[in-house]
């Protein structure tokens, strides 16, 4: 193995399939006593691009690898390989394509939850939001193929609009990423990465995911082709799509009327790439309908206290897969075009436009015939332009660039005829930012700096409805610190210090009225008690700083990932029940946004080892300490302490490649550290300063799911077939982080059945 | 070293100005006013017509405006004061109209719920008051052709006997699909409203 100054490169992890080798001192690897097939060679090493092939092997077969540089994207500070044996990587976590199968047919946000640290805001079973190290919505960057995903990510049951199947590979970086890209990357990224369109052995190829699930009776098909335009010229094409049709889920004990899921996306890409110069068009578009648990829509207080009594939900009808109102309706358009082109003694310039449009419809029971009309119509569109200039030298690295934003919300209120939850807006922001990577012996050290600027017009009505047009400017800064010692090729330990800063978003300052898919009033940072405020001296931005420190392992037969992190937040926003208030409908809770100094302390360990060559035990290990130290309190919604176990046994059985067995045990605690409860029946009379929450946090749990699988190579492509029992003991149980929890049971015992066939040809 | 130069800068431009095009082509209806939202839907004003056989009609009115804003909303009882006052022993056929009045004209509510009678119920919750019954003057079969016997609860007939004070509580249930007739039965509130009610 060679760098591209083709001096020898130790310490890279070389994938053969699923084996994993570290090249020697001189850059040498070795796999030995294979089969003969098709495999995939992959390496992946600091500071370089990841790269591919296909090899066929029938007799012993040497390979030399030139890896590209690349300092321009995160993966120059992680290491990924497999993370089951050679997992490296700094404050961030790869989900590779193996871990990826082993969740098809799952949500982006459920399928993230794997990851330590990783945790997701529920409503019902198919929404899923993510929460890293306890932070969430606007903090969360989440990356589509390279550019940021602009949806209504406002709402805790608006889950990421994003197909799960387009990705080859999702990292999470937990460390503060703001210098790069901004104020919504304060709590961590979340970067969905495809297979690469280039460095592919064959011409034509494809995969096809399909699958059954036993609860809810989903029935999904995912495929994708792909090829090369022609044998001369460097361009590339692949066309994805992908299907998915489930029913109502059932608890141990009920069935969850109206949480049916119906989903239809597609993607397509067109790659160029020269050795000076690289073009990709990319356009998808996810299209979903999931209906929420009919039971959660309850009228007033008394509603909500009789729900919290009963502990079942008030509304249970045969399985069907109907999906009723309350639904929600979800399109969501992307196209992305990315250039880039290599400047001789400058670097490498990247060039990337993106333009988004969301649109988020909310049907509600309604009265008079209007059950067809939504009760939340929201259009937004995005634009977004990064031009990035990325130098990459043997000792130092990085990357300076410029972004720019522009976006719209409308609401269709014509069409609702409801006043609408979050004003229409206008939001212009341009960020400046520079990374310097320098390495030194076994160090590597990072700094930058990034400076936003944010114009905000938001037009609002007040309760008489007179239309107020409050514009705001915006400046902030962040920075961010950071050291790696490489205590040996297998070991290095890590540590991060980032300090970011943005200004609450739209929602947090101007939120107002009935939130239909909560049943609650819900009020912004400058709506209190409705009125409409617009004194720009009045908003107060949120400042994270976040220490982490990891130490990596990632030996032959062990390897590990210790994290501890401190992040410290000024102003932080959260919402929160605060109150009553008497309509016509009765009395309704009241959620306030509000801000407070937090403080989340965690540590996060996820550890793999082989005690022999086909045992593998893993085990995951998340603990977050939230406290308000303003009021020396708790913090609401801070994920309990979760912990998973797995064991593994893998063999060949004749034709049958990779035979596995798999037992995991995943157990979640209580959350000791929540806050004081206070009854919808009692809000009224509370008059104490504490944060309080409806209703208790709910026990701990453990469930046992199995799994077993196998690969058959037919001719050259590889048929995989898996078979999974999730919740095998039926077991009834509630999640703190689930905002369904105040009306039924979670899911219970599930079969998944999934099959993948890969084909490829050469001509 | 020039060409290349000049061959970025076109298709750097090229790029930028492709770009910009779709950017365009993105952005719609920049700087246009949002028109307010026009809350047909919403219930501003409950009133209950209580009249005596061969008497004048006392009413009690709940009205909030601004619907889910933090305005505190107005109870009008037509005999003044804090409470519908009632005489003992007498029987009174109670009406039930809602109005929108945050639209203008006002808008009847009341008729939505006529046609829609098979999903909705009103409930009566008595508190303190031994001396007054109230009792269903309709069933679905009244407003929608063809309706069922369930019960309504638009028009009722409240009997008294005894004086007492306290208070009535009027809930109407919305039950799309899951109408059984029983109060409060499954669905959601769409009206909770408390008065005060003597009887003397």
């Amino acid at each position: 193995m060679r760098d591209s100054d083709g001096q020898a490169m130790p310490g890279a992890t070389v994938m053969l399939n699923e084996n994993g080798a570290v090249t020697d001192a001189q850059g040498f690897f070795t796999f030995k006593n294979l089969c003969t097939g098709a495999y995939t060679l992959s390496v992946k090493f600091v500071g370089s691009r990841p790269y591919e092939s296909r090899i066929e092997l029938t007799k012993n077969h040497q390979v030399t690898i030139t890896l590209r540089e690349d300092v321009t994207e995160l993966k120059s500070i992680e290491v990924v390989g497999l993370q089951t044996r050679s997992a490296i990587s700094n404050t961030s976590v790869s989900l590779t394509e193996y871990d990826l199968e082993h969740q098809h047919g799952k949500s982006l946000g459920e399928s993230l939850k794997t990851v330590a640290g990783v945790n997701a805001l529920q409503v019902g079973p198919a929404i899923f939001k993510p929460v890293i190290h306890g932070l969430h919505s606007q903090r969360i960057l989440i990356l589509n193929n390279g550019i940021r995903q602009e949806g209504q990510q406002w709402g805790i049951e608006h889950a990421p609009e994003i197909d799960p199947f387009i990705a080859s590979e999702i990292t999470v970086v937990k460390g503060a990423e703001a210098v790069r890209y901004g104020a919504d990357a304060i709590g961590g990224v979340i970067i969905i990465n495809p297979p690469s369109l280039h460095n592919k052995a064959h011409s034509f190829g494809g995969e096809i995911n399909t699958g059954l699930m036993t609860n809810s009776r989903m029935a999904f098909l995912s495929g994708m082709v792909e090829g090369e335009l022609s044998k001369s010229k460097p361009w590339s094409w692949r066309l994805q799509g992908t299907a998915k049709r489930g029913g109502d889920f059932t608890a141990p004990d009920y069935v969850l009327s109206n949480t049916g899921v119906r989903e239809l996306d597609f993607s397509g890409s067109l790659g160029y790439k020269g050795d000076e110069r690289s073009l990709e068009v990319y356009m998808s578009s996810f299209n979903s309908t999931i209906g929420i648990l009919r039971a959660a829509h309850t009228g007033n207080l008394n509603d909500l206290q009789s729900s919290i009594e009963n502990g079942e939900p008030w509304y249970v009808a045969p399985f069907s897969y109907d999906i009723n109102n309350p639904k929600q309706k979800i399109n969501h358009q992307l196209l992305k075009v990315q250039a880039s082109q290599k400047l001789k003694g400058i670097g490498e310039l990247n060039v990337l436009y993106g333009g988004q449009y969301n649109q988020r419809r909310e049907f509600d029971i309604r009265r008079g015939g209007r059950s067809d009309r939504p009760a939340l119509f929201m259009k937004l569109f995005t634009n977004v332009l990064d031009v990035s200039l990325d130098h990459d030298h043997p000792r130092h690295s990085g990357s300076v660039g410029i972004n720019a934003t522009y976006k719209q919300n409308i609401n269709e209120t014509e069409e609702t005829g409801i006043r609408p939850m979050i004003p229409d807006y206008r939001l212009f922001s341009s960020g400046l930012f520079l990374i310097e990577k320098v390495r030194k012996r076994d160090w590597l050290f990072e700094a930058g700096a990034r400076y936003d600027y944010q114009r905000l017009n938001v037009l609002a009505f007040t309760t008489t409805n007179d239309l107020v047009k409050p514009s705001f400017n915006f400046h902030y800064l962040s920075g961010s610190l950071g050291a790696t010692y490489y205590i040996s090729p297998q070991a290095r330990l890590n540590t991060h210090l980032g300090v970011s800063s943005r200004p609450p978003h739209v929602s947090e300052l101007y939120s107002e009225g009935l939130h239909h898919g909560t049943a609650a009033i819900e009020e912004g940072l400058m709506r209190p008690n409705s009125e409409l405020l617009t004194d720009k001296a009045l908003i107060r931005k949120e400042t994270s700083t976040k220490w982490i420190t990891s130490l990596q392992l990632g030996g032959e037969r062990l390897s590990a990932d210790f994290s501890v992190y401190v992040n410290a937040i000024d102003n932080y926003v959260f919402l929160r029940p605060i109150a009553s208030r008497l309509t016509i409908r009765g009395y309704f809770p009241v959620w306030q946004y509000e801000q407070t100094d937090a403080i989340l302390k965690g540590a996060d360990v996820s550890l793999n080892w082989y005690p022999t060559k086909r045992i593998k035990y893993a085990g995951k290990f998340a603990y977050i300490h939230g406290e308000d130290a303003t009021r020396n309190d708790v913090l609401i919604f801070i994920p309990p302490v979760t912990l998973a176990n797995a064991l593994t046994y893998t063999t060949d059985v004749g034709k049958f490649k990779d035979f596995f067995v798999q037992v995991s045990v995943p157990t979640v605690l209580k959350q000791t550290r929540a806050p004081i409860t206070v009854y919808p029946w009692d809000i009224p009379d509370y008059n104490g300063e504490r944060v309080y929450d409806i209703a208790p946090a709910p026990a701990g749990y453990t469930l046992v799911n199995v799994e077993m699988g196998f690969k058959v190579p037919v001719k050259e492509n590889t048929l995989s077939l898996s078979v999974a029992g999730e919740n095998l003991g039926n077991v009834s149980y509630r999640n703190y982080m689930n905002r369904l929890r105040y009306f039924a049971d979670d899911v219970g015992r599930t079969f998944i059945i999934r099959l993948n066939y890969n084909f490829h040809s050469h001509n | 070293m020039n060409t290349q130069n000049n061959l970025v800068t076109r298709w750097l431009s090229r790029f930028f100005l492709g770009s910009f095009l779709l950017a365009t082509l993105l952005l719609v209806s920049c700087g246009d006013d949002p028109e307010p939202a026009n809350e047909e839907e919403l219930i501003t004003t409950l009133t209950v017509t209580l009249t005596p056989t061969g008497g004048a009609p006392i009413t009690m009115t709940f009205k909030d405006l601004d619907g889910e804003g933090a305005g505190v909303p107005e109870y009008i009882y037509s005999s003044g004061g804090d409470a519908a006052v009632l005489s003992a022993s007498t029987t009174y056929t109670a009406e039930i109209t809602l109005l929108n009045e945050s639209v203008t004209p006002a808008e009847n509510i009341t008729e939505e719920v006529e046609e829609e009678a098979d999903e909705h119920l009103f409930c009566f919750d008595k508190t303190g008051l031994t001396g007054l019954t109230i009792t269903y003057a309709d069933t679905e079969a009244d407003y929608i052709a063809g309706g069922s016997t369930k019960v309504v609860g638009l028009a009722t007939t409240w009997t008294t006997t005894t004086t007492g004070e306290g208070t009535v509580t009027i809930i109407l249930r919305h039950q799309p699909g899951t109408k059984t007739g029983d109060c409060p039965g499954p669905g959601e509130t769409d009206i909770e409203v408390t008065f005060n009610i003597a009887i003397q």
